[in-house]
C-alpha cells in the first residue's frame, strides 16, 4: 500500500515536471513591466496628452499571443486637475482600476526572433477599458535587437466605443477620438 | 460594524470579480500569470479641499494653487427687508497652494472681523485600495488674527487632525477633532463630514462641528454648533459649492468657535465656495 502511494507520488511528480518542461518547449516568452503606453487627444481648444510607463506587457514568440495591463492611475498628465478628472470622471478608476489588452500577431511566422531587424505585424485581439471590451485590430512593428523584442505601434480609441461619456460643456476640450501609442521594451526571459 | 466590513468585502468583490471573470472567459492563454494586486493610493475621497468650511481630507496638489473665493450671505431670518440676508455679506478671499505631495499652505482674508488666517496642510497618511492604509490622515496647524478694531487684535491658533475614509466611489466620511486656542481659552470641538455622490460631477455633503469643551465667561456664551448642507457642482477647472450655513465666518476660529446663528431660529443663511485651481508648477517635478 505505502508503495504503491509512493510510486503514484512519484509518477503524479514525474508527469507535473514533464508537463513543465514541455509548457517552457512552447513559449518563449519576452516580458518587461516597464513599457510605455501615451496617449494623445487632439482639438482646437486643449491638447492634452498623458504617459503611463509602467506598462506590463508579454509576448510568447513561438505562438505570437501577447497580452498588455495598465494601471488607470499610473496614467501621469501635465495638469493634477486633468489626472483628477481623467480618473474619477472619465476613466472611472475606482471601479475600472485596469485596462488589459490580449491578442496575438497575425503574421507571426514573418517575425524572425533570432535575427535583428524590424518586423511590421499585424495585431488582433480584445482590448478591455472602463469595464468594456471590444475587438481592435492595430498594426504595428516588432523590433528585434539581441534578446529584446520593442513592440511599437498606434491606434486609434472612440471614447464612445468604451462608454466614456464627455459631457457637452467639455466636448470642445476632448477629442471623441484618442491616438494611443505603445512603445514597450520586451526582455526575453 | 459588521454592515462596514460586510461593504468593504462586496466593495471588494465588485472590484476583483469582473477581472476573474474576464481571465476566465479569455483561457486561451495567460502570459501575465496571476499579478499581485497593486497598492493604489485612494484618490478623490472629497471634490475640493473643504467639505463645506471644515477641511476636508483632500490637499491641494503639489505645484498647484486653488484659489478659493466664499461668501456668505446674511442670515434668513432678517426677512424681507433685507432680503432674506442676500443684502449682508461675508466674505473670504484665499488660496491654497501644494509645496509638496503632502503639504500644502494656506491663506486667506475674511471680511468678518478682518480676520487674516493662514496655515500648513501636513498628509500623515493616505488611504490605500488594499486597505493597508485603511485612512487617510492629515493635520492641520493654523494661526489667525483680526485687525486692530476697539476690541484690540490677538492671534487665535487652531490645531486639527483630519481622520476618514473613501468608502466606496460615493461615499467618503471624515472626523476631525479640533482645538482652537486664544486669549479667551481654549474651545475643542469634534467636526464630522461626509459626502455622497449624485451624479460623477455632483456631490451632497454634510458637516457637523459640534463644541465638547468651551471656557465659561461673557466672551463665549451664545454660540451654537456648526451645521452645514450643500451640493458641490465640478464644472471643469472650477468646483462650486452651495449650501445653507449657521456660520457667517469660514476661518477655523469663527465656525468652529463662534457660530452665532442658530437653525432653529432661521439664523442659518445660503453661501458659496469657488474653487478654481491653477497648475503652477509642472507635477512632473514632484515625481
Amino acid at each position: 500500500m505505502k508503495n504503491a502511494l509512493i510510486l503514484l507520488l512519484g509518477f503524479t511528480l514525474l508527469r507535473g515536471v514533464s508537463a513543465q518542461s514541455n509548457e517552457s518547449d512552447k513559449t518563449q516568452l519576452y516580458t518587461t513591466s516597464s513599457g510605455t503606453i501615451k496617449f494623445f487627444s487632439k482639438t482646437t481648444a486643449e491638447n492634452i496628452d498623458a504617459t503611463n510607463n509602467q506598462v506590463k506587457a508579454a509576448l510568447d514568440a513561438n505562438t505570437g499571443n501577447m497580452e498588455f495591463a495598465v494601471s488607470i492611475n499610473s496614467f501621469l498628465f501635465k495638469k493634477a486637475l486633468m489626472q483628477k478628472h481623467f480618473q474619477e470622471n472619465y476613466l472611472e478608476s475606482d471601479k475600472f482600476p485596469k485596462s488589459t489588452f490580449k491578442g496575438s500577431i497575425t503574421n507571426n511566422a514573418a517575425v524572425k526572433y533570432g535575427v535583428d531587424g524590424t518586423y511590421p505585424v499585424n495585431v488582433k485581439g480584445k482590448l478591455t477599458m472602463h469595464g468594456v471590451t471590444k475587438d481592435v485590430n492595430i498594426p504595428g512593428k516588432v523590433t528585434i535587437s539581441g534578446k529584446k523584442a520593442i513592440l511599437s505601434g498606434d491606434f486609434n480609441v472612440l471614447l464612445d466605443d468604451y462608454n466614456i461619456k464627455v459631457p457637452a460643456n467639455n466636448a470642445s476640450q476632448i477629442a471623441k477620438s484618442i491616438k494611443v501609442t505603445v512603445d514597450c521594451s520586451l526582455q526575453k526571459k | 460594524m459588521s454592515q462596514l466590513i460586510l461593504r468593504i468585502l462586496f466593495l471588494f468583490s465588485a472590484i476583483t470579480l469582473p477581472f476573474l471573470l474576464s481571465a476566465q472567459q479569455d483561457s486561451g492563454f495567460s502570459l501575465l500569470g496571476d499579478e499581485p494586486a497593486e497598492r493604489i493610493k485612494v484618490e478623490n475621497a472629497f471634490k475640493t479641499s473643504r467639505v463645506v468650511n471644515l477641511q476636508s481630507l483632500e490637499l491641494t496638489d503639489a505645484g498647484v494653487m486653488d484659489v478659493k473665493i466664499n461668501h456668505r450671505f446674511g442670515a434668513v431670518g432678517l426677512g424681507p427687508y433685507e432680503a432674506f440676508g442676500i443684502d449682508n455679506a461675508s466674505v473670504r478671499i484665499g488660496a491654497e497652494y501644494g509645496v509638496f505631495t503632502n503639504l500644502a499652505i494656506n491663506l486667506g482674508r475674511s471680511s468678518l472681523g478682518r480676520m487674516v488666517d493662514g496655515g500648513l496642510r501636513y498628509r500623515l497618511m493616505h488611504q490605500t485600495n488594499d486597505n493597508a492604509r485603511p485612512v487617510s490622515v492629515l493635520l492641520y496647524a493654523g494661526a489667525a488674527r483680526t485687525a486692530v478694531t476697539m476690541m484690540g487684535s490677538e492671534w487665535v491658533y487652531t490645531g486639527q487632525l483630519i481622520a476618514g475614509r473613501k468608502e466606496t466611489d460615493r461615499f467618503s466620511w471624515q472626523i476631525a477633532p479640533s482645538v482652537v486656542s486664544g486669549q479667551q481659552g481654549q474651545v475643542m470641538a469634534v467636526g464630522i463630514g461626509f459626502r455622497e455622490k449624485i451624479t460623477p460631477r455632483t456631490t451632497f455633503n454634510a458637516e457637523y462641528i459640534p463644541v465638547i469643551s468651551r471656557p465659561s465667561g461673557r466672551a463665549n456664551a451664545g454660540f451654537y454648533n456648526s451645521f452645514s448642507v450643500g451640493l458641490d457642482v465640478e464644472t471643469g477647472g472650477h468646483v462650486f459649492q452651495l449650501h445653507f450655513t449657521n456660520s457667517a465666518g469660514m476661518a477655523e476660529p469663527q465656525f468652529i468657535a463662534q457660530t452665532n446663528g442658530s437653525w432653529m431660529d432661521r439664523g442659518f443663511r445660503f453661501g458659496f465656495n469657488i474653487s478654481r485651481v491653477f497648475t503652477v508648477v509642472d507635477p512632473a517635478r514632484f515625481r
